[in-house]
């Protein structure tokens, strides 16, 4: 059982996740994301992000236009769409009930309240 | 020193060393071979134009050229295709165990990126460290792997055998037409392309140094300046030399021809006193003259050729660009059909 790669396979299911999360309240486009991203230690390599983007644009969960930019080319800012909000609300959940689960047994003396990412 | 060439990335004009524009390349080639389709294309797109921006910021930061670094500190940021799609593609379909075992051996199987090699396509070359006039001989020598000596042996004496007509004329014609028509290999990618080497940067690197006077000497396409080749040198020269005084020859002549033939027939429309037009042997036809001006003309422009191509020869004289060489060309061959279309017309009368 190889540490590494179960680390990045645990970063790798909730990238998705965090990609729409991001983008739920405002949109943004590539390298933005990828800022946010990088802050928050989720991704190493920049160029996972675009393959994840395009995917996700094309199962209809992101779209995106291209807006001016004050320096240099046009821009492709995404956004999310109503199914990708849906999408976000299911992967929540199931993110609140991995994370009770998981705390639960890490911690089973003070069962946590399931973090509420709204206020975040 | 280094050359650069201007790319363009993403709308954006970036002048980039050709080590690191070949490195470059060869990522997003790589990464056009592992995100395919229409999909693909959009991911690809998408990544140049992150290359664009953080190559503007290092531009802001001061720096004028993009550098090998830069580059190399691009495709860690970006990550190799590899790793992208390690870490992107784990939750499709195919992520089940036998699988995510196949891709973990292929990928130990793929070698470090800097090995990657694409099949390079042998292309013929001038080659301009293997010469004695302008290289063609050596370049297809190096094509063909022969002996470039053996080579212009074999050529020199076809050129002096006499089947139905002397094969000198049509040898010359064929090596200037070489000369002209195939390109000389200059910058290193074009020195590899040539000897069928795949294109690297470690190969790239390799050429800058062979290429450099300094490591010279010992570089394995450089033949000892044996006595048979100086031979030829010097034949090589004396015969330029002679093909440059027929070349001036022939450019004055058809000068002086193409102008006073014009000048007659001037004085042949436009003039009341047929005296001396009657005394010419084609009795003024106008079609002759036209005829005679064509080839004149085209004799003029051949010597002035055969000209230029001996001075650059011989004195180191500047060479015409390609667009000239070519412009000229056509002109020739024009002149010519033109002038045997006439001539024929003209011995029908």
């Amino acid at each position: 059982m190889n540490i590494d790669n179960l680390k990045s396979q645990m970063r790798k299911g909730m990238l998705e996740f965090c990609v729409l999360l991001l983008l739920r309240n405002r949109d943004a486009y590539a390298s933005e994301i990828i800022a946010s991203m990088k802050e928050a230690h989720l991704i190493v390599m920049e160029g996972t992000l675009y393959p994840l983007l395009t995917r996700l644009k094309n199962d209809g969960l992101l779209a995106y236009r291209w807006e001016e930019s004050p320096s240099g080319p046009p821009r492709k800012y995404y956004s999310i769409t109503p199914l990708g909000l849906q999408f976000l609300d299911q992967l929540k959940a199931s993110w609140d009930e991995i994370c009770h689960t998981v705390n639960h047994i890490l911690l089973p003396s003070q069962t946590p309240p399931p973090i509420n990412i709204d206020e975040e | 020193m280094k050359r650069t060439y201007p790319a363009n990335i993403d709308g954006q004009i970036f002048y980039i060393d050709e080590d690191a524009y070949l490195m470059l390349q060869d990522y997003l080639q790589q990464l056009r071979l592992t995100f395919k389709g229409t999909e693909g294309a959009e991911i690809v797109s998408d990544i140049e134009s992150r290359i664009r921006e953080l190559f503007e910021e290092r531009i802001a930061s001061g720096a004028n050229v993009i550098v090998k670094a830069d580059v190399t500190s691009v495709i860690e940021t970006m990550g190799r295709p590899e790793q992208i799609t390690d870490e992107v593609q784990m939750d499709r379909e195919d992520c089940s165990d036998e699988s995510m075992q196949g891709s973990r051996v292929q990928q130990e199987e793929s070698k470090p990126f800097v090995e990657f090699n694409f099949p390079t396509r042998k292309r013929l070359y001038r080659n301009m460290k293997n010469k004695i006039f302008g290289g063609v001989l050596g370049g297809v020598a190096t094509y063909l792997d022969w002996n470039a000596n053996i080579l212009r042996l074999l050529y020199a004496v076809i050129a002096c055998c006499n089947f139905w007509v002397p094969m000198l004329v049509p040898m010359v014609v064929l090596y200037l037409l070489g000369w002209m028509i195939i390109p000389p290999a200059k910058t290193p990618r074009q020195i590899l392309e040539m000897k069928g080497e795949p294109v690297n940067v470690d190969t790239v690197g390799q050429a800058f140094m062979e290429n450099s006077p300094t490591a010279a000497p010992n570089g394995q396409e450089e033949e000892p300046r044996n006595f048979f080749s100086l031979i030829l040198a010097v034949v090589g020269k004396v015969v330029m030399g002679f093909l440059g005084i027929v070349g001036c020859l022939a450019l004055i002549g058809g000068l002086i021809s193409f102008l006073s033939v014009g000048a007659c027939q001037l004085w042949y429309h436009f003039s009341y006193v047929p005296d001396l037009v009657w005394r010419l042997p084609w009795h003024g036809e106008p079609i002759y003259f036209v005829c005679i001006m064509i080839w004149s003309l085209a004799a003029a422009i051949a010597g002035w050729a055969l000209a230029w191509a001996s001075a650059c020869v011989l004195f180191n004289a500047g060479a015409a660009s390609k667009t000239t060489k070519i412009t000229v060309f056509i002109m020739e061959i024009l002149l010519i059909s033109l002038g045997i279309a006439v001539s024929v017309v003209a011995a029908s009368m």
